[in-house]
């Protein structure tokens, strides 16, 4: 999942019906200047820029026989993304918007499980668009049993979010929706903005599953006394000093990932091993792991593990107890 | 390795990355593709016809079994059979891209994958059976060599069209197949998946297995013309299997190792069915004779080129390659291997 220059980076767009996703690429269209950009959508919306190739796909999921979620793949972007990179005139960047009900997982995975898309693109971030006035109604949906609710799924996923209509909600009721947010995902930064008009920096290029920036933005917790709501889907952070055992610590994301990967949406961490002065950097979505060796501990750096996990039923002390146990006393 | 002398020639350029070639029966043209939207016709005498045959990326293009036409699919949703000097004689078209295209071997009809449809097409412009809708996108479709089935891979199984709209049977399997491939002896079917393996099905009743293991998904697959043994390449691997007698149950592939990076053309040469061919993206093209022990490598050949696809000639040791610049390249092996 490393990132390489000569890879073209993918932003996912995703959000519900109405939430501000097309207006949001219809932003990025028309406020960039000087980059080709390639719009895959699933939706009809109403792009129209003159330098941009839009491209309708129709969600096409392969689901395999292995019966793994994370072999699970969006058929119909690869078939795209795989004529798109054989031009010579590449496009400098692409964009893919989902439709409302779309699971991030498929989209996200595609990047990493087929091996031309993976040769040829990064994934540099998916970016979630909410509705301020009406997120709360979403999340609080009540699904049949088996069914997804995919608004807190896209959420879970999300690297960035941003917070849109705040013109149509109080002060009050962006406070809780950001509350909210960060329940759910507590290590995607959020910005509060109308007409989904943002900072194109803050969107694009953002390098959200490159090792080397794994949590450069730091994972705001909140106390379990702040869960206003019930809701399955959390973020369980881990910060902890002391050096960990390269077995231990082993075994311990095996379990994770066997145990808990269907579960898992996100995950991201810095771990301090024993007997190595590098910082450990990994990153996951679902079973799908990835890790290396970073850069030396700075001289005045606090050596602590940190690691943030966003899943569904995940059990904070459960994992938080065996991972204390990979510490070295 | 015995010596041998390889003379490479450039037939025609297109605007860009060559998606298909294919070779004329008699071996004196070629027919190319590109992702610019247009087919060339290249013949062994430098004459080169190009037109623009599609709106956005030409998938498929080939030669019609007779010689007299090609055929080509594009990401427009077409299909279209166009005449030696590349007047258009007939076209289809169906909601959704294009991804493959078989003409039918003892006849002018073909057959294309377009959306979720199987699009069959006359060369006198008769739409030939209109086929109901698959449950998924078609990705690979292909004949059996007696023209009376037709088989096409979509995520979900193999569905097998004869005379009529429905498919006839399905072979139903959980998983994206991308090529498909039947036995010139009717005997089997063979897909190469997206999980990176290949599902075989004996056609008369049924039954499977699965090869997996390989390190990327299988885009090639080639049948020797006796049907005795298949050929896949997957990454820079390719894998022979012997399908004589009870099948390749249980059995371990000839593995042939060499190139440096992804395959992208892989086939039996015509000429001499014991051997095999081969390109990749570094620019090698490499001949194998497949053997159980020992090096099966009878000649590799370094080029400037970063191939995209393959065919060779029914009438020569030669290879056809696209390149994904443009190019299309014939590379000729002189002297006959040693047997």
């Amino acid at each position: 999942m490393s990132t390489s220059d000569s890879k073209v980076p993918v932003t996912v767009v995703t959000g519900f019906l109405g939430s501000g996703k097309t207006t949001l690429v219809n932003y990025i269209l028309s406020e960039n200047h000087g980059k080709r950009i390639a719009v895959i959508e699933n939706e009809f919306g109403e792009v129209g820029v003159d330098d941009a190739l839009i491209i309708d796909a129709e969600e096409e999921i392969f689901e395999m026989n292995n019966g793994c979620i994370c072999c699970t793949v969006r058929g119909d972007l690869i078939r795209i993304l795989g004529t798109l990179m054989k031009r010579r005139d590449r496009f400098d960047y692409i964009l893919v918007e989902t439709t409302g009900l779309a699971d991030p997982a498929p989209v996200a995975q595609t990047f990493f499980v087929d091996d031309e898309i993976r040769s040829q693109l990064r994934l540099d971030a998916i970016v979630t668009v909410v509705d301020a006035k009406h997120l709360s109604m979403h999340l609080f949906e009540e699904k049949a049993d088996g069914v997804e609710n995919e608004a807190l799924e896209q959420i879970a996923f999300a690297d960035r979010i941003l917070l849109n209509k705040t013109d149509l909600a109080s002060e009050e009721e962006l406070v809780e929706v950001e509350g909210h947010l960060r329940s759910i995902n507590a290590s995607a930064s959020v910005v509060r903005t109308h007409m989904s008009k943002v900072d194109l920096d803050w969107v694009l290029n953002v390098g959200a599953f490159d090792l080397q920036r794994v949590l450069e933005v730091e994972p705001t917790f909140l106390d379990d006394s702040e869960h206003v709501h019930d809701q399955s889907i959390v973020s369980v952070g881990i910060e902890e000093a002391g050096q960990v055992d390269v077995e231990k610590i082993n075994d311990w994301l095996g379990w994770l990932l066997g145990e808990k990967g269907v579960d898992i949406f996100r995950m991201k961490g810095i771990l301090n091993v024993f007997g190595s002065d590098n910082r450990f950097v990994f990153q996951g979505v679902h079973m799908l792991f990835d890790g290396q060796p970073d850069r030396a501990w700075g001289e005045k750096e606090d050596r602590v593990n940190k690691m943030i996990f966003i899943g569904r039923n995940l059990d904070r002390d459960e994992i938080t107890q065996r991972f204390r146990k990979c510490l070295v006393r | 390795m015995t010596p041998m002398s390889v003379t490479e020639r450039v037939l025609a350029v297109l605007p860009d990355y060559v998606h298909g070639v294919d070779v004329s029966p008699d071996g004196r043209h070629t027919v190319a593709g590109s992702v610019s939207g247009h087919v060339c016709i290249a013949d062994v005498d430098g004459d080169v016809r190009m037109f623009e045959a599609h709106d956005g990326d030409v998938v498929r293009a080939k030669w019609s079994p007779s010689g007299q036409f090609v055929a080509s699919c594009g990401v427009d949703g077409a299909l279209r059979i166009w005449d030696l000097a590349g007047s258009m004689v007939a076209e289809a078209q169906h909601r959704g891209w294009a991804t493959d295209l078989a003409w039918r071997t003892d006849g002018d009809e073909v057959a294309a994958g377009i959306g979720r449809c199987v699009v069959r097409l006359l060369a006198n412009g008769m739409k030939a059976v209109q086929h109901e809708e698959l449950p998924a996108s078609v990705e690979c479709v292909t004949w059996s060599e007696d023209g009376r089935r037709l088989f096409a891979g979509h995520y979900g199984g193999v569905a097998i069209f004869q005379g009529s709209a429905k498919p006839v049977k399905t072979f139903p399997w959980k998983g994206a197949p991308l090529v498909v491939a039947a036995s010139s002896d009717g005997k089997w079917v063979v897909t190469g998946n997206q999980d990176a393996s290949l599902h075989v099905w004996k056609v008369a009743n049924g039954s499977e297995l699965q090869m997996t293991g390989f390190s990327t998904k299988v885009l090639l697959i080639a049948w020797s013309r006796n049907s005795l043994r298949l050929a896949n390449a997957a990454m820079n691997e390719i894998s022979e299997w012997d399908f004589s007698g009870k099948g390749p149950k249980g059995s371990k592939p000839i593995g042939m190792l060499g190139h440096s990076s992804r395959i992208v053309g892989l086939g039996y040469v015509p000429t001499h069915p014991d051997l095999l061919g081969s390109v990749a993206t570094d620019g090698s093209a490499r001949l194998w004779r497949p053997v159980k022990s020992g090096n099966s490598l009878i000649q590799s050949h370094r080029t400037q080129h970063v191939f995209s696809s393959m065919r060779w000639s029914p009438t020569e040791l030669r290879m056809v390659c696209g390149t994904s610049t443009g190019e299309v390249v014939s590379i000729s092996f002189d002297e006959e291997p040693g047997q």
